[in-house]
C-alpha cells in the first residue's frame, strides 16, 4: 500500500515514460481544461485568473500611490481617485486575498496531503471556479461602467445613495462569496471523510489544519455578508431603506453585520498563509515542527475567536463604550494565538540546519511583518489609541502589513515552494532570492512611512493632503514602484521557468511533507493504485528530538 | 475498506471515495454544512428584526397587526404538513417504495404551490395598501404611522421574500426528486439524494416556524 | 472518518441490503401532531394581551417546534457529533450577534440611536414615520 514515489526521486515528471501521465499532459484540449473536475487543473486555472486579478488590483494600487506624489491633484481628478482606491480594495480583498491561498494551493495540495484522489465534490469545485469567474466579471463590469466610490467597505447610507454603480459590484461580491463557500465546504468534507488510512487528525499536515480552519470560517461567516450585500444592493436599487437613517434605520447595524464577516475574513486571508509558513519553515529548517499540536489548536483558536472581535472596527462609529470595551479585550486574544504560532516557528528554526532558499527568504520577511503588523494590531485594538489612529494611514499600514506582509509573502513562499510540485520545473534560485529581496525591501519602504504619516494624522482615502506629509508619501510611492519591480521580476523568471526551467526531481527540496511523496507534477489521480498509506507524521525529520541546546544557531 | 464496496453496484461509487457509506456520509455532511450557511444567511435578517424591534417595540406590535394572521396561520399549517410529507417521502425512499415517494412529493409540491399563492395574495394586498419598504411606503391610515413603520415592512418583505425564494428553489429540487422517483431511482441503500433534498425542505419549514410568530403574532 | 461511525454505517448498509428498514411513520405522525398543536398554541397565546411575555412564549414555542423538526424530521437526534456541533455553533453565533448588537443599542450614547426610537430622546422625523417621500437625496454626484 505504501507509496514508493518518495524512494524513487529520479522518476521523470513530465515527459518520462511513466505508466501514468502527469495531470498537465493528460488531455491538452481547451475543453479538457475548462471542463476538468481534476482539483489540480482547477487550481491552475485559479492561479492564472487570480494572478490576473492581482495584476489589476496592483495597477490600481500603483495609481493611488502615484496620485499621492504631490499634495494636490497629480494624475487624476478626485472622483477617479475615489473609484480607483475602491477598486483596488474590492479587487484585492474579494478577488485576490480571500480566494488566493485556499483556491490555488488548497485545491492543489489538500487532497494530495490527505492522500485522496480528489476533493469530495469535484463538480462543485468546478462550479466554484465558474462562480468566481462570473462574480469577478460582474464586479469588474460594474467597475468599468461607473465604478463605485464607497471604499471596499460599502458603508451605508453612502453606498445606498451614491449615484455610482454599486449594486452590480455588491451582487458580484455575493456570487464570489458563494464560490468561496463551496470551496470551504468541499475542504471540510474532504478532511472529514477522505483522509487516507493512517492519517489521523493529529497527523494532518499543518497546511491542511490551516485550510480546514479557513474553510470553517468561510462557510460560517460568508453567508452573513452575502445577506448584507444583497440588502445593500436592494437598498441601492429599490431603496428599501433597511439601513437608512432617514427611515429610522441604523447604519451601524450595517457595520455590525458587515464586520461579522469581514473581520473573520481577515483570518480567511492569513490562516492559510500561516499554514504555508508552517510547511515552509519545517521543510527548510530540516527539523520537526516545534509544537505541532499548539499550532493546530491555535489555528482553531484564531478561527473561533475571530468571530467575536468584529466590533473593534467600530470604536468611533457610535458603538457603545461597553461593547467597545468588551471587543477590545477579546481582540487581545487573537494576539495570544498568533504569538503562539510565531514562537513555534521561531522554535522550529532554532537549532535547525537552515537551507536558505527562496521560500525561506520569504519566511524571514513574513516573520518580521507578521510580528510588526500583529503588534500594531493589538495596539489598534485598544479603544483609546484607536480614537487617534482610526481612519488614518496608520490603519492602512497596519492591515497592509497583515494582508501584504503576511498573506502575500506567504503566498509567494508557497508559490516558490510548490512551483516544482505544480509544474515539474525549477526556477532560477538566484533570481528567486533577488525577487524576495526586492519585495521585502520594497514593502518596508512602502508601508513604514505610512505608519508615520498616519501617526502624524494623515487620514486615509483623502484625495489631497497637507504638504507636510509629502516627503513620507514620496518615499512610500518609491517603495511601491520597488514592489512593482519585484513582482515583475518574479513574473518574468517564473514564466521563463515554465518552459525553460530545469526539470525538477519529484522532491527537489528533500521535504518530508506528504505532498512530496507523489510524482512532481502529480499524475491525474494523484497516486497510482489504491489509497496510499502514511505511517509517519507529516513534518518528521528526526525520529528522536535532537539535543538542541548544545549546538544552537 | 475495499471489500465492502463489492456488495454494491459499482456505478454509484465515485472513484475518489473509499466506499459507499463514506460517500453518502460525505454527501450528508456537505448538506449540513450548506444548511448551516442557510441558517446564517437568515440569521442576518433575524438580527435586523431583533434590532429594529428593540428600537421600535410599539411599531413592531402595531405592524404585526397589519399583517393577515389567518393567511399566515394557514401558510404555517401548509408548510408543516409539507414537511411531514417530505419526511415520509424520505422514509419511503429508504425502503425503495418509489411510487409512494412520488405521491408524497406531489403532495409536498401542491403544498408549496398553495403557500406561494397565499403569499402572493398577501403581497398584492400590501402593494394596494401602500405598506411597502423604504421610500415606497405610503400608508393612508394615520394610526399606523408610528416611527420606524417603513422599517417593519422592509424587514417583512426582505424576510418573507428571501424565504419565498427558498420555497421556490426547494420546490425545484423536490420536482427533480419526484422525477427520480418516477424513474424508480431510489432503492434500499440508495436514497441519499432524497434525504438531502428533504433536509433542505425541512430547513425552509424551520425558518418559517420562526418567521410566523415573529412577524404575524407579536 | 471515525472507525466507530464507519462500523455503524456498514452495519446500516448491511441491514439495508437484507431489507431490514425501520419505518419512522409513527414518529413522524406524532411530531406532526405536536407541530400542529404548537401552532394552535402560539396562535391562541399570540392573541392574548400578555405584554412582554408574548415574545417569550412565542419564542419558546417556536424553539420547541424547531427542535422537533430538527431532531426528528431532520434526524439530528441520531446524527454524528460534527453535525450537531455545527448547528450548535450556528446558534451560538446568532446569539452572540444579536446579543452584541442589542447590547450596543441599549448601552450606547442615547443621541447616537435612531431618532424617534425607544432608545433615543429625540423626536421622530417625518420620514422615519413614513410620511411623504422626501426629496431625492443626491449624494455622491460628480463634483
Amino acid at each position: 500500500m505504501s507509496q514508493s514515489a518518495s524512494s524513487n526521486p529520479a522518476a521523470a515528471p513530465a515527459e518520462g515514460h511513466a505508466p501514468h501521465k502527469s495531470y498537465l499532459t493528460d488531455g491538452t484540449t481547451v475543453r479538457s481544461w475548462l471542463l476538468s473536475v481534476d482539483h489540480k487543473r482547477i487550481a491552475i486555472m485559479y492561479l492564472v485568473l487570480i494572478l490576473l486579478a492581482f495584476l489589476v488590483g496592483g495597477i490600481f494600487a500603483l495609481l493611488v500611490r502615484i496620485e499621492h506624489l504631490s499634495p494636490g491633484p497629480t494624475i487624476m481628478d478626485a472622483m477617479t481617485y475615489n473609484r480607483v482606491f475602491t477598486l483596488h480594495g474590492v479587487v484585492m480583498v474579494f478577488l485576490f486575498l480571500v480566494p488566493a491561498v485556499p483556491s490555488i494551493f488548497g485545491n492543489f495540495l489538500l487532497p494530495i496531503m490527505v492522500g485522496a484522489k480528489d476533493v469530495a465534490f469535484p463538480r462543485l469545485n468546478l462550479l466554484s471556479l465558474y462562480l468566481w469567474i462570473f462574480g469577478a466579471g460582474l464586479a469588474l463590469w460594474g467597475m468599468i461602467n461607473g465604478g463605485a466610490d464607497t471604499g471596499w467597505t460599502f458603508y451605508t447610507p453612502y453606498s445606498t445613495t451614491t449615484t455610482t454603480t454599486v449594486a452590480p459590484i455588491l451582487v458580484g461580491v455575493f456570487i464570489l462569496g458563494m464560490g468561496g463557500i463551496l470551496t470551504g465546504l468541499n475542504f471540510i468534507v474532504t478532511v472529514h471523510t477522505m483522509r487516507a488510512p493512517g492519517i489521523t487528525w493529529f497527523k494532518l499536515p499543518l497546511f491542511v489544519w490551516a485550510s480546514y480552519g479557513t474553510a470553517v470560517v468561510q462557510v460560517l461567516a460568508t453567508p452573513v455578508i452575502g445577506l448584507v450585500v444583497l440588502l445593500t444592493a436592494a437598498d441601492n436599487t429599490f431603496h428599501i431603506g433597511l439601513f437608512d437613517p432617514a427611515r429610522g434605520g441604523d447604519p451601524v447595524l450595517f457595520q455590525h453585520l458587515f464586520w461579522f464577516y469581514s473581520h473573520p475574513a481577515v483570518y480567511i486571508m492569513v490562516l492559510p498563509a500561516f499554514g504555508i509558513i508552517s510547511e515552509v519553515v519545517s521543510a527548510f529548517s530540516r527539523k520537526n515542527i516545534f509544537g505541532y499540536r499548539m499550532i493546530a489548536y491555535s489555528t482553531l483558536g484564531i478561527a473561533f475567536v475571530g468571530f467575536f472581535v468584529w466590533g473593534h472596527h467600530m470604536f468611533v462609529s457610535g458603538e457603545s463604550t461597553l461593547d467597545a470595551g468588551i471587543f477590545s479585550v477579546i481582540t487581545m486574544l487573537v494576539g495570544v494565538f498568533t504569538a503562539i504560532k510565531v514562537f513555534n516557528w521561531v522554535g522550529t528554526v532554532y537549532g535547525g540546519a537552515v537551507d536558505f532558499k527562496t521560500p525561506f527568504a520569504y519566511f524571514c520577511g513574513f516573520l518580521f511583518f507578521v510580528v510588526f503588523g500583529g503588534m500594531t494590531g493589538t495596539a489598534l485594538g485598544v479603544v483609546s489609541l484607536d480614537v487617534h489612529w482610526h481612519d488614518t494611514y496608520f490603519v492602512v499600514a497596519h492591515f497592509h502589513f497583515i494582508m501584504v506582509g503576511a498573506a502575500m509573502m506567504a503566498f509567494l513562499a508557497g508559490l516558490h515552494y510548490w512551483f516544482p510540485k505544480m509544474f515539474g520545473r525549477m526556477y532560477h534560485e538566484g533570481w528567486g532570492l533577488t525577487g524576495a529581496t526586492l519585495i521585502t525591501l520594497g514593502f518596508i519602504v512602502t508601508f513604514v512611512p505610512q505608519f508615520l504619516a498616519g501617526n502624524y494624522g494623515m487620514p486615509r482615502r483623502y484625495y489631497e493632503y497637507p504638504e507636510q506629509y509629502q516627503a513620507l508619501n514620496v518615499i512610500s510611492t518609491l517603495g511601491a514602484l520597488m514592489l512593482f519591480t519585484g513582482f515583475f521580476t518574479i513574473l518574468c523568471y517564473l514564466i521563463y521557468a515554465l518552459r525553460h526551467g530545469k526539470l525538477a526531481t519529484s522532491n527537489p527540496w528533500d521535504s518530508h511533507g506528504y505532498e512530496w511523496r507523489t510524482a512532481s507534477p502529480p499524475t491525474t489521480h494523484n497516486f497510482d493504485g489504491p489509497q496510499p498509506f502514511f505511517p509517519e507524521e507529516p513534518h518528521l525529520y528526526t525520529t528522536k528530538p535532537a539535543p538542541e541546546a548544545q549546538h544552537a544557531v | 475498506m475495499q471489500s465492502e464496496t463489492a456488495a454494491h453496484p459499482p456505478s454509484r461509487l465515485a472513484g475518489h471515495f473509499a466506499s459507499l457509506p463514506v460517500q453518502d456520509n460525505a454527501a450528508r455532511l456537505g448538506m449540513w454544512l450548506f444548511l448551516s450557511t442557510e441558517v446564517l444567511l437568515f440569521a442576518g435578517l433575524f438580527v435586523c428584526y431583533a434590532s429594529y424591534r428593540f428600537l421600535y417595540p410599539e411599531t413592531w406590535a402595531a405592524g404585526s397587526r397589519l399583517l393577515s394572521l389567518p393567511l399566515g396561520t394557514i401558510n404555517t399549517v401548509v408548510l408543516i404538513g409539507s414537511s411531514f410529507t417530505v419526511a415520509l417521502a424520505v422514509d419511503f425512499a429508504k425502503q425503495g417504495k418509489n411510487r409512494l415517494v412520488f405521491f408524497m412529493l406531489l403532495l409536498t409540491l401542491a403544498a408549496a404551490a398553495t403557500f406561494l399563492v397565499i403569499k402572493g395574495f398577501e403581497y398584492s394586498h400590501k402593494f394596494h395598501a401602500g405598506e411597502l419598504p423604504g421610500v415606497h411606503f405610503h400608508m393612508k391610515e394615520t394610526e399606523g404611522l408610528l416611527p420606524g413603520m417603513p422599517l417593519f415592512f422592509s424587514v417583512y418583505f426582505a424576510a418573507t421574500g428571501l424565504h419565498a425564494l427558498h420555497v421556490i428553489i426547494g420546490a425545484g429540487v423536490l420536482t427533480w426528486m419526484a422525477l427520480k422517483a418516477w424513474r424508480n431511482h431510489f432503492s434500499v441503500g440508495n436514497y441519499v439524494a432524497m434525504e438531502n433534498a428533504g433536509l433542505y425542505w425541512h430547513l425552509v419549514d424551520l425558518v418559517w416556524i420562526f418567521l410566523y410568530p415573529l412577524l404575524y403574532l407579536i | 472518518m471515525d472507525p466507530k461511525d464507519y462500523k455503524k454505517n456498514v452495519a446500516e448498509y448491511a441491514d439495508a441490503a437484507h431489507g431490514v428498514v425501520h419505518s419512522h411513520f409513527r414518529t413522524y405522525l406524532i411530531v406532526f401532531m405536536a407541530l400542529l398543536l404548537g401552532t394552535a398554541l402560539t396562535y391562541t397565546t399570540g392573541r392574548m394581551h400578555l405584554g412582554n411575555w408574548a415574545l417569550v412564549i412565542a419564542l419558546v414555542i417556536a424553539f420547541t417546534k424547531g427542535t422537533l423538526v430538527a431532531m426528528y424530521f431532520m434526524h439530528l437526534a441520531e446524527a454524528k457529533g460534527t453535525t450537531r456541533l455545527l448547528m450548535g455553533i450556528c446558534l451560538l453565533f446568532i446569539a452572540v450577534l444579536i446579543g452584541y448588537v442589542l447590547g450596543d443599542f441599549g448601552t450606547r450614547f442615547r443621541p447616537a440611536n435612531s431618532q424617534g426610537s425607544k432608545w433615543s430622546d429625540l423626536p421622530a422625523s417625518s420620514t422615519t414615520r413614513g410620511e411623504s417621500p422626501d426629496m431625492p437625496r443626491e449624494l455622491g454626484t460628480t463634483p
